[in-house]
């Protein structure tokens, strides 16, 4: 449940899926991007961070409907939504899905 | 149930709660400033009655923790849900003397909803069904239970309950903000059933009876997503700062699969 806890998992995860294009980008919903910036120094995460200090009154956090973390969303090459997850566990899975041709995903049917 | 599922379930529906208690009106300009007066008038008489009924509610409440501690033990001796004398069905009925006591009330409404809360997480369908079946349309209780029996039809994998009832309580009842609620919990139904036009009418429909009240907030939350979060929608775009002070753009990673990690050191 805790992002901190998950840092090592999504960790792996890039360097596996790096190769394979996978790319990841980090909105952390601190209060302060100093301390964002400590953390990724000590922990070496290395893909990019932004935190506008703003926690989940923030641009992009209401963008995307977020009041909780973690909360992840897979983006397929398309730029199409893949899957919303509560955590990094069900990630390995997904990336799999979206990396695992160049085929895109069949958008949902919508009729409205 | 294996008693892992059961703690789950106990956490998810904790995350639920965080998440609907935080929930803001996330769909763009719904009626903030508009219905701020009006809103005040509502509130006003609503808080006398809540300070009023200030003992009854910590009841409940102490009820409550007693209820969910005892649960909590229960499932760490390795209690399992298909076990006689699950600690929630006398938790339920303790709760159910405090809803009795004091009828049509807010702390029957909570006591009702969290009664049955405890034995749908410990899988008590049956009895479920009986207790609800007996709270007439025009109980305050529905504006919890709407959403308590979305979460057991899920646990029970099994809607046809659900849809009857929630649409009979639509049809019966007349009370602007129970009927905003049971469309909302509708909706998420639809929603989690890939019926988008009818999830869709089901948060306008809360929207239009509710929008500054919870059900309202949630729908229009509920709203925001099925329309611009969906899978196989767009993902939003947008441009920021990263912390290095280098400009990103969602544009720059086209074709390239993308995880976007919400989170916090905290």
């Amino acid at each position: 449940m805790d992002c901190v806890a998950e840092v090592p998992l999504l960790k792996e995860l890039y360097s596996k899926y790096r190769s394979r294009g996978v790319e990841i980008v980090g909105i952390s919903l601190d209060d302060e991007g100093s301390k964002v910036e400590r953390f990724v120094a000590e922990k070496g995460i290395s893909w990019p961070q932004i935190c506008d200090g703003k926690a989940d009154t923030g641009a992009i956090p209401k963008l995307y409907n977020v009041t909780g973390t973690p909360d992840l969303f897979v983006i397929d090459r398309a730029g199409n939504l893949a899957a919303r997850l509560m955590s990094a566990k069900q990630l390995e899975r997904q990336i799999e899905e979206v990396t695992a041709s160049n085929a895109l995903p069949p958008r949902q049917q919508r009729d409205f | 149930m294996s008693t892992s599922n059961a703690t789950e379930g106990w956490i998810l529906a904790a995350r639920r709660r965080a998440i609907g208690s935080r929930a803001r009106t996330e769909a763009p300009g719904i009626v903030k400033r508009r219905l701020g007066v009006c809103l005040i008038a509502l509130l006003a008489p609503a808080a006398l009655v809540v300070a009023q009924q200030t003992p009854v509610v910590n009841h409940v409440a102490d009820v409550l923790r007693q209820a969910r501690q005892e649960v909590s033990d229960f499932q760490k001796a390795g209690g399992k849900n298909t076990d006689p004398g699950h600690p929630a069905e006398k938790w339920a009925q303790e709760l159910w003397k405090l809803r009795d006591a004091s009828p049509g009330t807010a702390d029957a409404a909570k006591a009702t909803t969290e009664a049955v809360r405890l034995l749908v997480y410990a899988d008590r369908f049956a009895e479920v069904q009986t207790r609800v079946d007996r709270i007439l349309p025009e109980d305050p209780a529905w504006q919890g239970l709407a959403r308590v029996l979305l979460d057991s039809a899920s646990r029970q994998k099994s809607y046809t309950y659900f849809f009857a009832k929630l649409q009979a309580i639509l049809s019966d009842a007349k009370d602007a903000t129970t009927r905003a609620a049971v469309q909302t919990a509708l909706g998420r139904a639809f929603r989690g059933q890939g019926e988008e036009k009818k999830a869709e009418a089901a948060f306008r429909a809360a929207i239009d009876l509710a929008a500054h009240l919870s059900p309202g907030k949630e729908a229009a939350s509920q709203l925001y997503e099925l329309l611009h979060l969906s899978v196989g929608q767009p993902a939003p775009t947008f441009s920021a700062t990263m912390i290095s002070g280098a400009k990103l753009s969602l544009a720059d990673y086209s074709s390239k699969p993308l995880v976007l990690v919400f989170w916090g050191t905290y």
